[in-house]
């Protein structure tokens, strides 16, 4: 894990020096609590994700961006890309491996628990790569980014991600973007719906603007539907229908973990609205930033989401911790269970997010009447009520 | 058979992309969007995501094919892409293509405009050059290497002429409102004895802009920069977008100063240079250092530099973008002329000799 694999002399964070070898290991850890023989070892991802979590805070943060004078080569390097390619035969031979291991062989309540947890992680915390990969200007990486979400069905992603999350966070439209005083659990309900519907709609529209039927072949929702499916058939037909529930668990964790990551990533920061209407182009500003390194190591630096979002086109291992962009107290994996308890959630973050509000940066973006009076007077009247086409 | 033969065989020939308005031509390498070719070659071409969402490289084809990466239907409507819009950022191309660009033409012919610029800080570069740096009532769209005009509206005689100077920082995406100039000092000049006198942040000025057609002009070819005293300002400017844009053609930058005192920018070249470590050589050369002090650089006038040896490439096929006094520009321009530059490829804002000169009326 040195230097060398990244065949850089200058500075790089950690995550720029591992890639995607964290995710590469979790996808490994369930065959290894198979081969360590089963029983409480099946739980092994678990633990290790356990253990994550614990290091995390104590580790701290790595700030660490590379030099301008390399940001060319990094950007070219053939490696990294390689990187999150492999992540794809790793996903589908996990995914393979565990609904064999789940549905052929038997194995103790516990030990499916645990496996099934195992499994879940290893190929949830994949779609971070996938993620990665659907920005990616080259053809060939959208489709491994969508065959890497293929095994958890989360193909339409891609198409809100980029046509919907990028272009409206941080404004009502997006329903990826949590409100100052927005509790956790109904956001998760309405952002995985409303995500999923938005890029029905997407595809719809553009149908419709190629002058084609929404059920064409050429519809991306479609295509990505027909792909999933064959996935699912060929499971079925190769371990029995026990494979569906094992699939719905696949499902749903990684839209979990991602919708709890768009809670983070914007909560509370509302861009600017200018005459017309249409918001101020998004700045480093209306998004949270966080560089704990194992954090960082887990979510592929999309942590570092300010330069995320200000300049889509920077691949993962180039994105740079960012100055002028608010903090989150703590790294992704100690915010992620703190949201899911709302009262310490606000103990934590509200502070920091009225802190922020007070340097005049961000419009608060809050459910109505959440708000602070001197933070209420913030919001321009009329604020936000544009509403998506 | 031939013709499929040739087809199979044109495939890796580059294309060349021509730009309208202004024709400019450069060569697009077949694995390389139109906006990535453009980078390379440091052309001012709009941008933002870059991955084909925000609509920002939005150019017309007006002739050729292209083959989109990304579907153009996410984010052009209908009647734009049945207008023949593309996303340069997804373009790859089929062939020979000419794309025009809308902000190009109204970049080029865009009428300036005024502003009300308020002095937000000032701060010596050297002994007499001072960098201005102002705040503007709303964002003003200008390309590296343009100019505005700057009037003192005190009321007070001899004020009433205004002064041009060259944006000193490449421009933001969607214009900028923050500006910073590079102001030398002419001794019994009113205009830069008010400037100099004491410090006038929180002074309004009237500013008019953007003008001028110094900009830098895409291909492939090597390109000298030559520039003295506060002729650093545009090339700076001109720089920094192209390090930006990765740019991948040779820049020499020769700068030249009389003493080490009047050497300014020199970490934000260094910085440039170091962006840009294959590419870009920033050499400052002095004409009146004293002989044994601490200056390790290089002596003597700039134009005893124009040359390959001093340059590092052949400057029959070069670029060169001169800015300082005219004097300087004048002899640089002979010696330009004796190395076979093409006229054509030497670029200097005619606007520049007065403003380099300062003479006050």
């Amino acid at each position: 894990m040195s230097s060398a694999i990244a065949g850089n002399s200058g500075p790089l964070s950690f995550v720029a020096r591992v890639t995607t070898l964290p995710h590469l290991t979790f996808a490994i850890l369930p065959v290894v609590g198979y081969l360590l023989g089963g029983g409480i070892y099946h739980w092994i991802t678990v633990f290790v994700l356990l253990a994550l979590m614990f290091i995390d805070p104590i580790i701290g943060t790595d700030d660490t961006n590379h030099d301008e004078a390399d940001e060319g080569a990094l950007q070219e390097k053939l490696f990294y890309r390689m990187m999150l390619w492999v992540t794809l035969p790793a996903s589908v031979a996990v995914t393979i491996f565990g609904h064999w291991l789940l549905t052929q062989t038997s194995l103790t309540t516990s030990e499916t628990i645990g496996f099934l947890l195992s499994l879940t992680l290893a190929t949830g915390f994949l779609a971070t790569t996938a993620h990665e990969l659907c920005h990616h200007t080259q053809p060939v990486d959208r489709l491994i980014g969508d065959l890497v979400f293929t095994p958890i069905f989360m193909c339409d992603f891609h198409i809100y991600h980029n046509f919907m999350h990028h272009i409206h966070a941080a404004t009502p439209i997006d329903p990826g973007t949590a409100r100052y005083g927005e509790k956790i659990y109904p956001f998760l309900i309405n952002s995985i719906v409303r995500k999923t519907r938005m890029a029905w709609q997407i595809e719809k529209k553009r149908m419709a603007d190629n002058g084609k039927p929404t059920w064409h072949p050429s519809n991306l929702m479609i295509r990505f539907i027909v792909l999933q499916a064959a996935w699912l058939g060929l499971l079925v037909a190769l371990f029995g229908l026990w494979s569906i529930p094992i699939c719905f668990v696949q499902y749903l964790f990684p839209r979990l973990l991602l919708a709890v990551g768009d809670y983070l990533e914007h909560y509370g920061l509302g861009r600017k609205q200018l005459p017309d209407g249409s918001y101020e182009k998004i700045r480093p500003n209306h998004a949270w930033d966080d560089s704990t390194l194992v954090s960082s190591m887990l979510f592929c630096q999309i942590d570092r989401h300010s330069d995320h979002h200000t300049n889509v086109g920077r691949p993962y291992q180039i994105l740079r911790v960012m100055d002028e962009a608010p903090r989150l107290p703590q790294g992704y994996l100690t915010m992620i269970p703190i949201a899911f308890i709302p009262s310490l959630w606000r103990k934590q973050m509200h502070p920091v997010v009225e802190a922020y509000y007070d340097k005049g940066e961000v419009i608060p973006y809050a459910m109505p009447d959440a708000l602070p009076e001197k933070y209420a007077a913030m919001v321009p009247e009329g604020w936000g009520q544009t509403l998506p086409d | 058979m031939q013709k499929l033969f040739n087809k199979f065989k044109n495939r890796n020939e580059p294309r060349t992309a021509t730009i309208q308005p202004g024709g400019e031509s450069f060569e697009v390498p077949k694995n390389r969007t139109l906006l990535q070719a453009a980078n390379d070659k440091g052309i001012d071409f709009p941008q933002h995501c870059t991955v084909g969402t925000c609509g920002s490289c939005r150019c017309k084809l007006l002739e050729g094919e292209v083959r989109p990466l990304r579907d153009f239907s996410y984010t052009l409507t209908r009647a734009e892409i049945s207008d023949g819009y593309i996303l340069a950022c997804q373009s790859m191309l089929k062939g020979d293509v000419v794309v025009e660009l809308e902000s190009r033409g109204e970049l080029a012919t865009q009428p300036a405009e005024r502003f009300t610029a308020n002095i937000t800080s000032t701060g010596m570069l050297t002994h007499d050059i001072m960098e201005v740096s102002v705040q503007l009532d709303r964002p003003l769209t200008y390309t590296a290497g343009q100019f505005a005009d700057l009037l003192i509206n005190n009321g007070l005689e001899g004020f009433a002429r205004h002064r041009s100077y060259s944006f000193s920082c490449a421009p933001e995406v969607g214009g900028s409102s923050d500006l910073s100039f590079h102001i030398r000092r002419v001794s019994g000049g009113s205009y830069t004895e008010w400037l100099f006198e004491k410090d006038r942040t929180g002074e309004t000025l009237e500013l008019h802009g953007p003008n001028g057609s110094f900009w830098l002009r895409a291909d492939d070819a090597p390109i000298l920069c030559i520039a003295g005293g506060s002729g650093m300002a545009p090339i700076k400017a001109i720089l920094e977008e192209a390090a930006a844009h990765h740019i991948k053609r040779p820049v020499t930058y020769l700068f030249g100063a009389r003493a080490q005192r009047d050497l300014y920018c020199l970490e934000e070249m260094q910085a440039l240079a170091k962006q840009c470590p294959t590419t870009l050589q920033f050499i400052p050369i002095l004409s009146e250092e004293p002989e044994g002090s601490s200056w390790t650089g290089k002596r003597g006038l700039v134009t005893e530099y124009i040359n390959p040896a001093a340059v590092g490439f052949d400057l029959k096929g070069c670029h060169t973008y001169l800015c300082g006094p005219p004097v300087m520009i004048d002899a640089a321009l002979e010696v330009l002329e004796c190395n076979q530059v093409p006229t054509d490829h030497i670029h200097y804002d005619k606007f520049l000799d007065s403003r380099q000169l300062e003479i006050e009326s």
